[in-house]
């Protein structure tokens, strides 16, 4: 059959042209930010390699007691490049987590959030948290030592939650304590429910972005003035593509010269030891636990802390209905408010690691 | 101006594969003991990496190292390309192709 009938025949069946014509005739603001677009479809990037590699992982990957730890031994050790598809699947999953923050927070000090994109944002919101129980429900699989510990320390926090949290605590753990029962429901977890929540919210992100189009600089916006534009397809996707190829490079020769090692296998009679450290992507929030002391007005300090937390996550979701006029004395409060945010997260990880 | 870059870019990136083929060479020197699990220092402390993780044997260094000196060239190369794609379709914008594109596409239709 000639091409062009080919073509013609996928046409008529799939109708992909009308996709792509409303790509063609989407816009893209070109302007001094316009950098910052590519970090949303640089975590697209990242997590359809964390989906492949999970894939690859999931063939040799045991998730029992006896045999978890196990089965990543003879993953790193004995099936070829098992490895390398571990390394990957661990750096793809840091980078991934740290460009959702880079994100949500220049989303946040370029005001993209506003009218009427508040609901992008907080679906933006619900997927890093959902990034992050990718993250910790992830880290607990290989049953190591330091796996282990950290998923003690972490799934003991919520019980510093009045009424609610000792339940929540016991839920993630399936018991009392971290045992074979939370290995089983952190790999239930991480294959099957958090991915089925993530297709979901991220469908409905990309269809807010796409329906509302992207947004242009606050400043931009003022002066009522049309800025230049690329077409989406296939202007913009092209040169998104260049950076998709250096981040991809950049992720493979990281995962290469810093593989991901395995622990010795976790004890579960063994105590907590001390100086446990979560992944990176914690440690401020660790280190702003650890500077509340031990009762405050009669409350017990972790209690504090988790209630502050609590509040500063609220406030984070609600940023957009509580930011309503960007332009005022508000706004500017807010704005700064980011910066300090970014500034505290940065001193707390570092402080954290000393 | 355009093409100041992308020389640049090429030769950032001959620079780079070499920087991987000399540390690969220099990482297969190293000894095969350090890639076997280190003796636990003492019961208390905690060992978070006790087996490493890395290439097997020497031939898996080397593929592995090749492959990563080929995924480099292959990337730049395609930079490369994607940039002259790039500007062949900012000039069809420029000349509104798409939009007379589409209007033929809508009249042929009827």
């Amino acid at each position: 059959m000639p091409k062009q009938n080919w073509k013609e025949w996928w046409e008529e069946r799939l109708g992909l042209e009308s996709i792509f014509s409303f790509l063609r005739h989407k816009e893209v603001p070109r302007h001094k930010h316009t950098l910052w677009y590519y970090t949303g479809s640089a975590i697209l990037v990242f997590f359809v390699i964390q989906v492949l590699t999970g894939f690859l992982l999931l063939l040799y990957y045991k998730p029992t007691l006896d045999e978890a730890h196990q089965s990543i031994q003879r993953l790193i050790s004995e099936v070829p490049y098992g490895w390398l598809i571990r390394s990957i699947h661990h750096w793809s999953a840091t980078m991934m987590i740290a460009f959702v923050f880079i994100h949500l927070m220049s989303i946040w000090l370029l005001k993209s959030y506003r009218k009427p994109r508040e609901l992008t944002w907080m679906s933006g919101v619900f997927l890093l948290f959902i990034t992050l129980g990718f993250g910790f429900t992830g880290y607990l699989l290989p049953w190591d030592e330091l796996s282990l510990a950290a998923t003690k320390v972490g799934t003991d926090i919520p019980r510093a939650i009045p009424l609610v949290g000792p339940w929540i605590s016991e839920l993630l753990r399936g018991g009392a304590d971290v045992t074979g029962e939370t290995l089983t429901r952190f790999f239930g977890l991480h294959v099957s429910i958090l991915p089925m929540l993530i297709i979901f919210l991220l469908g409905f992100h990309l269809y807010l972005v796409q329906k509302q189009g992207m947004s242009v600089p606050f400043q931009g916006e003022l002066k009522k003035e049309k800025l230049p534009y690329h077409s989406f397809w296939p202007n913009f996707v092209l040169r998104e593509s260049i950076f998709w190829l250096i981040l991809f490079g950049i992720l493979i020769t990281i995962s290469v010269f810093f593989p991901r090692g395995l622990g010795n296998p976790a004890d579960l009679l063994a105590p907590t030891p001390p100086g446990i450290k979560p992944e990176w992507y914690f440690l401020f929030i660790f280190q702003t636990l650890k500077l509340f002391p031990a009762t405050i007005l009669g409350i017990s300090g972790e209690t504090f802390a988790i209630l502050f937390i609590l509040a500063g996550v609220i406030l984070f979701f609600f940023l957009p209905v509580i930011d309503n006029r960007p332009t005022g004395r508000k706004g500017q409060i807010i704005t700064w408010a980011g910066v300090t945010l970014i500034i505290y997260a940065l001193v707390m990880s570092i402080w954290s690691l000393l | 101006m355009r093409r100041f870059y992308i020389k640049k870019i090429i030769s950032s990136g001959v620079i780079l594969a070499v920087l991987i083929f000399c540390g690969s060479s220099f990482l297969l020197g190293t000894s095969p003991q350090s890639q076997l699990p280190k003796v636990k220092e003492s019961p208390e402390k905690i060992q978070p990496e006790e087996i490493s993780a890395g290439p097997r044997n020497i031939k898996e260094k080397t593929a592995v190292f090749v492959f990563l000196g080929w995924l480099w060239l292959s990337i730049l190369v395609l930079i490369y390309f994607l940039q002259q794609k790039i500007k062949e379709v900012d000039r069809l914008q420029a000349m509104k192709f798409f939009e007379a594109e589409r209007k033929f596409k809508v009249n042929h239709r009827r």
